[in-house]
């Protein structure tokens, strides 16, 4: 016989190990797999908050990728001092929205950070939303000291092998990935994986080492669990700072997937309708290097995709 | 007993206010308080005279003026930042009683006289080192401040590492040990001598005390002693600071007289007073008394607390990121010399600007970029110290117009963004043979994705790669491109300053292809 105690013991054990076997399985994300569409396009709208909004129901609503006390971290590309008008910056409603939502699912903090490319301090208070997050529960975290980084070593990196990369990018438990779509004047387009070079310290070096395969080398460093493209006022040239307001084209689209270079596919096809040199996502050198590296889906053609167009 | 209190309160603030605007290292003040702060600068307030006429900041200097016509250098004792750091200098460290000294005339009016000719031929060559508010200014922008930078940096970091991120790290240099040296050793110096003999500096050196000296000989109301009552004691003259009152005579000598007010609380029986006096030009210029010898004490005692202040941010700013560099040995690189640096925009024409920038540091430490750095001989001689356009720092934020907004001399001009936008301070030069994309045929493009204008534009290269190209009429010199360029030693893509700024043409605004409610392209 079992005393008491022997029999919590016994007890607790079992439990362990049911959970050991869950996680082995995750049964969940199993179904979920074959749930869930690939790719999630939305259109139409009021702004592309409301897009979010409507949207992320296709994956199961944001309590599929957050839950409580966990740590968040929302990255924006914030790189420029630039007005929302001008599409240089993911629109502040756009990232007020996620972060309200975490917060909302329960998360403990919501961080929010881009080491821009002008002074910071102007990019955070001028794209609006520093304001934004403040109003809606989330964190700016300064990116502009490298004391705010660590050196993290990037597996499977061909160019890549090691990077200085943002404490909150290696230590949250979740990541969403906010970038907005916009002609780039070197890589022909950038969006989600480009995004992510606003959280290491010396996105210069990247230059200096092939910039195509360290982006894609990156993406595989740590895949955000979430990416939501902001393609609702799409600068179509003179990316990625942008000239003038002429620059940009309300399409007013808004891209939401789990799979990064799937996203990024889909904001290749938009930009093709304006760069002749785009025809298909494999022209962006980075996407390509990605889809074969196995980071995701270039192909539009084996995608499963919901689209789904809102009234104005 | 009021007047002296009235005094110091007022002191303490000005200087408290000044701290505030150098050390304001979050850009949390309003440019309109450091505007009203330095208008009531003598030399910068006149020196806008000179290059905008008569504006509202010429107020400034008119008011001291008047002020002395009043009630004698008043400026000296309530509004002059340096003359305030020397009197606290004095009662932290003074030990022994001032005694009455004579005046050194003859080199004080050498001095005033040398500086108005030259300042009348070259502008402010001899300012940058003898006007007060531009010594006191760097030291506290290119000295103090530094330590501000580095105290926040360290707790900002400390706090960091709680996931605490409410202060935060604020780059800067930490300068160099030039501008360094040249900025805190000259205030040390006047610190030090204040210490052991109070208004010295004031009195001997300073052309603005001088100026002013001269003026209140003919103030209304002045310090004087009552010879009825006045028992010679001496108190007073070892309460001057200025080391100006000889009561064995019964005389002030007004010129050098600051208008503190300390004798008059002193006074056991109130023989001196701060009164109407218009008309009686008393002054003392000889008297047999010797001044003491100098006491070595204070002085070694301070050369330490300076090498103590001097030494850890430059020994830490020793050990700065040590950058990869593009290529092992530069030798492939076409190396080039800039011929002419860049001046700030708004600073119209390099001449111009030499001549009325006092070198203050005040825009060198609010530019947000670090751009702006103090120069060593970048505009020869003349220039030492005065701000200009170091990409290697930074480069010009394309909708910045805060150096202007500050600059308490006019040396640069308030610009619009508007005009900003189009002042062009340099132009653009591309050497393609030092490109990343000339080099080992891989995408790079840093400088034109940077470019506010698009002078700097991607063309088609081989490969399906692009490759840099300029359109220098639409160029403003803004650095961005040279700054952001990865290659080093020497950069693929630079600016050439210009002399005399020109207006840049404004980008072709192409009209935009509006497709809206297209279907998915997919
Ligand atoms: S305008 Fe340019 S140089 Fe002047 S403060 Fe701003 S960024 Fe610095
Ligand atoms: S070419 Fe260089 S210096 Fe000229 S406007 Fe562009 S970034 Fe500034
Ligand atoms: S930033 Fe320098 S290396 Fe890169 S494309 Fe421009 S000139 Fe070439």
């Amino acid at each position: 016989m079992l005393s008491r105690r022997e029999f919590i013991k016994a007890g607790a054990e079992k439990l362990a190990g049911l959970l050991a076997f869950s996680a082995l399985f995750p049964f969940g994300k199993l179904f979920a797999d074959s749930r869930y569409p690939d790719l999630v396009a939305m259109k139409g709208g009021k702004g592309p908050d409301e897009l979010f909004r409507k949207g992320i129901e296709y994956l199961g609503g944001i309590k599929s990728f957050v839950s409580r006390g966990q740590s968040v971290l929302v990255k924006p590309n914030i790189g420029w001092d630039r007005t929302p008008a001008y599409g240089a910056n993911t629109s502040p409603s756009l990232v007020a929205e996620i972060v309200r939502q975490c917060r909302k699912a329960g998360a403990a903090r919501v961080f929010v950070m881009d080491h821009t490319c002008d002074p910071w301090k102007s990019c955070y208070r001028n794209s609006g939303i520093e304001d934004a997050v403040k109003s809606s529960g989330g964190e700016m975290v300064p990116g502009n000291s490298m004391s705010y980084y660590k050196n993290v070593s990037v597996k499977n990196g061909r160019s890549l092998k090691d990077v200085l990369v943002h404490k909150v990018y290696a230590d949250s438990d979740v990541i969403i990935n906010v970038p907005v779509l916009k002609h780039h004047s070197s890589t022909g387009m950038t969006a989600s994986m480009k995004n992510l070079m606003g959280v290491v310290w010396d996105r210069y070096a990247w230059h200096r080492e092939n910039l195509h395969q360290c982006i894609a080398d990156f993406a595989g460093f740590r895949p955000p669990d979430l990416t939501v493209i902001d393609a609702y006022n799409v600068m179509t040239r003179n990316g990625p700072r942008g000239y003038s307001r002429s620059d940009s084209i309300n399409y007013r689209y808004l891209f939401i997937s789990k799979d990064q270079v799937a996203a990024d596919s889909a904001g290749a096809m938009v930009l093709s309708k304006t760069s002749p040199g785009i025809k298909k996502p494999d022209d962006i050198e980075y996407i390509a290097l990605a889809g074969k590296a196995g980071l995701g889906k270039s192909s539009m053609k084996s995608m499963k995709i919901a689209r789904v167009s809102v009234q104005s | 007993m009021k007047l002296k209190r009235f005094r110091q309160i007022t002191a303490v603030t000005v200087v408290f206010l000044f701290s505030i605007i150098f050390f304001d290292i979050y850009g949390l003040v309003p440019h309109g308080v450091q505007r009203v702060l330095t208008s009531f600068q003598f030399i910068p307030s006149l020196l806008f005279t000179f290059a905008y006429g008569v504006t509202l900041v010429s107020a400034g200097f008119i008011v001291v003026f008047l002020l002395t016509l009043l009630s004698g250098r008043s400026y000296c004792s309530f509004l002059c930042p340096l003359g305030i750091i020397q009197d606290l200098s004095s009662r932290i460290f003074k030990r022994k009683k001032y005694i009455f000294m004579k005046e050194m005339r003859a080199v004080r009016y050498t001095i005033l006289a040398v500086t108005a000719a030259v300042t009348a031929v070259w502008g402010s060559l001899l300012l940058v080192w003898l006007d007060p508010y531009s010594l006191f200014g760097r030291f506290m922008g290119n000295f103090l401040n530094k330590f501000i930078l580095a105290l926040n940096n360290a707790a900002a970091e400390f706090l960091l590492n709680h996931n605490i991120f409410s202060l935060y790290s604020v780059n800067g240099s930490p300068g160099t040990v030039f501008s360094v040296i040249v900025s805190a050793v000259p205030v040390f110096l006047i610190i030090i001598v204040a210490s052991r003999y109070g208004r010295l500096y004031c009195n001997t050196v300073c052309p603005v005390g001088t100026f002013l000296g001269i003026v209140s000989r003919f103030s209304v109301v002045k310090i004087g002693i009552n010879s009825d009552t006045c028992l010679h004691c001496g108190i007073c003259d070892r309460s001057c600071k200025s080391s100006c009152i000889d009561s064995a005579e019964g005389l002030v000598d007004f010129t050098r007289c600051v208008s503190c007010f300390n004798c008059v609380s002193m006074c056991p029986n109130g023989s001196i007073s701060f009164e109407r006096r218009y008309g009686k030009a008393e002054s003392l210029n000889d008297s047999n008394r010797k001044s003491s010898p100098s006491e070595k004490g204070a002085i070694s005692r301070f050369s330490f607390i300076t090498g103590m202040l001097v030494m850890p941010p430059w020994i830490s700013a020793l050990a700065v990121e040590n950058k990869k560099l593009f290529m092992s040995d530069g030798s492939k690189l076409v190396k080039f010399t800039r011929k002419t640096v860049s001046s700030p925009p708004g600073s119209v024409e390099r001449d111009r600007f030499n001549e009325l920038c006092t070198s203050c540091s005040l825009c060198i430490t609010k530019c947000p970029t670090r751009v702006l750095q103090p120069a060593v001989m970048h505009y020869g001689m003349r220039g030492i110290m005065q701000p200009y356009m170091d990409y290697s720092a930074g480069y010009c934020n394309y909708d910045c117009t805060l150096c202007g907004s500050v600059c308490p001399t006019g040396a640069i001009k308030k610009l619009s963004v508007e005009k900003k936008r189009v002042t062009s301070i340099g132009k653009v030069i591309f050497i393609k043979e030092n490109c990343i994309t000339f080099q080992q045929e891989t995408v790079c493009g840093a400088c034109s994705e940077h470019c506010p204008t698009k002078a700097v534009y991607m063309v088609p290269y081989k490969n399906g790669l692009v490759i840099p190209a300029t359109d220098r009429s639409i160029c403003i010199g803004c650095g961005a491109c040279e700054n952001v360029c990865p290659v080093r030693p020497v950069k693929a893509i630079h600016v050439e300053g210009e002399l005399k700024h020109t207006v840049a043409l404004k980008p072709a605004e192409k009209k935009s292809d509006q497709k809206q409610g297209d279907e998915f392209p997919f």
